[in-house]
């Protein structure tokens, strides 16, 4: 047998071989990577597709795909006494274990992750005129001066009309919400209420940021999102004659609404999967785990 | 010369690539998982059927030697029944005459010498009968669950079973033979060091066997749960078969009493670990499929199996067919012989498991194990329950009161009804649930009294808890 000879024809195959194997393994890596992007044929066909089944789509689909990790996420605990200290002063009176009150001012608490400021207008600022932008400036204001204002806080929405619990007066209520590392962390936010000159009304519910888990892990393209909660939408809002998604994007949700075995009252911490946030035109908000299992 | 020690050189490298790049993607090829999965299979298959046989038997066992003295069996339990499987093997597969009887009958028979099984709560005869391989045979087809087995001694090839609504029934050998076998296991066990019960309350018709002596100790003992919820790591070890070996698509949730969830999907499934080590695992229910309690019980042990660490004497003892179909299975287990119990409104079983078509709809269980402490002695021996019953008998009187406000009782003959409602006593071992860690677990006498079960300590006599019958 010549050897010299099968030394090569087993050099050239096993280089076939390695080649293959090292092809197979770097698609997989490729494949976890940070970016890729969906393309518009396809886009455009789910969008046919959903509009077919009557929702419409008032946005450009993103297109981005990312590998993103499991957040571990806790409720931040607000401590009722300390709070009172800090909105209703040391005068104040203990109603129950869950609401105190100063002259005009009450401070509510639902479980320790939840809590309620409110202010009763004051009479002299009654009628004051006031603009979107000095509306923000009070309430970026009230939420310096009692330390609220984190970094990862964002104003997201603005509103303003009538909101039932402070009387038929309109007031602007800003939609600050939580982000990590530019994308969003739901659901946690502050409310605040401005009305004339003051700002009349707090509402807040924050997760602090405890740790990583695991590998980013590539998440799902919009595109699939839409597709897997189009049924659950179209069941959810049959009442209305059109259905248009207003906004959509990808974020970090701890979901502590499709529970069994606790309830929200008794959860302290948890994990925020990366999940697609879809916004529907009136106002409804649905999220999406974006992991594929 | 050189030039082929350069390509034998670069053929190794290239051999060597080749294996470590082939055992980077070795994992994704299903061979293997197949391969795994299939020999479990076979296993399990074995080990179920042995299962199976363990955690059917009797609750309690009572020997009567005659003359009114019989014996509660504790440690010689286990032979004893294997004894008893072989005597009763024969009703089950032989042929068999079977013949309505009464409770005087059964009452006459057990004054004489013979041997007494009970079971637990509705246990039906096809799964008593499984034990001896056969599911279709004259008991099954005749008898609808079985609640308690009399084995005579005196008559040739004749045994009796209860149903749950005591129904007796008389089960005759075409072919007796083997007959002198219980006689020799009764004088057997009556040749040994028992503890002698007796109808302490037969002068006014209660029949119900008390211990007259109990000079055994039994020791406090130091129990840490199955599950340590401090030690995170062991935990995500301990669920991960619940969720198919990964936890990378479950949600983790820990709730302010530090208790741990686990959950997968939006809901589908989902494990909680409370901080006591208290497990439950709920999943959605299934299409319901036709099933029958031989199967569901097939498939509650095959899952104890996948996710469970058994205690080593696991019994059975409840069965229900519920309104939804599901059956209902509750377990329990001993330690040193002795049955471990506890009050939770969450549970009443050690390990209770639902079973929906083929499916698992929901399980729970709260395992101890033993701590390599000291055990307690106490230097008091232990107390009997007719001491108990003395000692606390105003408090019993004013629970018989309460217990039956509608029915118009004469009070002077209270005690009397009392007497006479005493229906069973046990040593159990009692769980105060307090700690995750060095629970001690407390001998106690359950006594059931008229609709109340009390739990008594059976050294300090103190009444730890006590509930209504359901």
């Amino acid at each position: 047998m010549d050897w010299s000879k099968a030394k090569n024809v087993l050099i050239v195959a096993f280089i076939i071989t390695n080649m293959m194997l090292v092809y197979v393994i770097q698609k997989d890596l490729f494949n976890n990577g940070e970016l890729q992007l969906i393309n518009d044929d396809y886009i455009n066909n789910v969008v046919a597709y959903l509009a077919d089944n009557g929702l419409e789509i008032n946005i450009d689909i993103p297109k981005e795909i990312v590998s993103l990790p499991v957040l571990m996420v806790r409720y931040k605990a607000f401590d009722l006494e300390e709070m009172a200290k800090v909105f209703l002063g040391e005068n104040y009176q203990i109603v129950n274990e869950d609401t105190y009150i100063s002259a005009d001012k009450k401070i509510e608490k639902i479980t320790s992750k939840k809590f309620i400021y409110t202010k009763d207008p004051s009479s002299e600022n009654g009628g004051y005129p006031l603009d979107e932008k000095e509306a923000i400036k009070i309430g970026r204001e009230f939420l310096q001066e009692y330390n609220f204002m984190q970094d990862d806080l964002e104003l997201q929405q603005i509103y303003f009309g009538v909101v039932d619990r402070f009387g038929s007066m309109p007031v602007y209520k800003l939609v600050y919400n939580q982000i990590y590392k530019n994308r969003f962390l739901a659901e946690s936010y502050i409310h605040v209420y401005v009305q004339h000159q003051e700002v009349i009304g707090l509402e807040a519910m924050l997760l602090e940021y405890e740790k990583t888990q695991g590998e980013k892990k590539k998440t799902i393209p919009a595109t699939e999102a839409l597709l897997r909660k189009m049924n659950d939408i179209l069941v959810d809002n049959k009442e209305y004659d059109k259905i248009r998604i207003s906004d959509m994007e990808l974020g970090y949700y701890f979901n502590t609404r499709d529970v069994n075995l606790t309830t929200w009252d008794t959860i302290a911490s948890g994990t925020a999967f990366p999940s697609w946030k879809i916004v529907l035109d009136n106002g409804k908000t649905y999220y999406v785990e974006a992991f594929r299992n | 010369m050189n030039r082929e020690h350069i390509k034998t050189f670069i053929l190794t490298i290239l051999v060597i690539m080749s294996i470590i790049f082939t055992q980077k993607i070795w994992l994704y090829s299903p061979v293997n998982l197949l391969k795994s999965n299939s020999n479990l299979q076979e296993t399990s298959l074995e080990e179920i059927k042995e299962i199976k046989k363990q955690v059917i038997m009797p609750r309690s066992i009572v020997v009567s030697f005659g003359n009114s003295y019989y014996t509660k069996l504790q440690q010689d339990m286990e032979e004893v029944w294997e004894e008893s499987k072989n005597i009763l093997s024969n009703y089950f597969i032989a042929d068999v005459k079977i013949i309505s009887s009464t409770d005087e009958k059964y009452q006459e028979n057990i004054r004489l010498k013979s041997i007494e099984l009970e079971f637990g709560k509705n246990i039906s005869s096809v799964l008593v009968s499984s034990i001896f391989d056969t599911v279709d045979n004259k008991i099954v087809n005749n008898i609808k669950d079985i609640k308690k087995i009399l084995i005579t001694t005196s008559n040739k090839g004749i045994i009796y079973i209860t149903e749950k609504n005591n129904n007796v029934y008389e089960i005759k050998l075409e072919k007796p033979e083997g007959h002198k076998q219980a006689l020799n296991l009764v004088d057997n066990i009556q040749a040994r060091d028992y503890i002698k019960y007796y109808p302490l309350f037969a002068d006014v018709g209660n029949y119900t066997i008390m211990p007259i002596n109990y000079d055994r100790t039994i020791e406090k003992t130091f129990v840490e749960s199955s599950i340590d919820i401090n030690d995170e790591a062991l935990t995500q070890e301990r669920v991960k078969p619940f969720f198919n070996d990964s936890l990378d698509f479950v949600k983790t949730i820990r709730e302010t009493s530090g208790a741990l969830v686990y959950m997968y999907g939006y809901g589908e499934k989902g494990v909680r670990i409370s901080t006591k080590g208290r497990l439950e695992y709920s999943s959605e229910k299934g299409n319901a499929t036709s099933t029958n309690v031989l199967e569901a019980l097939d498939t509650s042990i095959k899952f104890l199996l996948k996710h469970e660490k058994l205690p080593e004497k696991l019994y059975l003892q409840e069965v229900r067919h519920q309104k939804d179909k599901s059956y209902f299975f509750g377990f329990g287990y001993k330690i040193d012989e002795i049955p471990v119990t506890f009050n939770s409104s969450n549970m009443k079983y050690p390990i209770e498991i639902e079973i929906y078509g083929n499916k698992v709809k929901s399980y729970k269980s709260f395992i101890r194990n033993t701590m390599n402490l000291p055990k307690v002695d106490s230097k008091n021996p232990i107390l009997l329950p007719s001491q108990i019953i003395e000692e606390h008998i105003d408090l019993i009187k004013s629970y018989y009161l309460a217990d039956n406000i509608k029915v118009e009782l004469d009070e002077e003959n209270v005690l009397a009804h009392i007497e006479r409602s005493i229906d069973d006593v046990e040593v159990l071992y009692y769980d105060t649930l307090e700690d995750e860690k060095r629970q001690l677990l407390l001998p106690v006498w359950k006594i059931q009294i008229d609709k109340r079960v009390y739990y008594f300590d059976s050294y300090n006599v103190e009444l730890l808890y006590s509930h209504l019958m359901d």
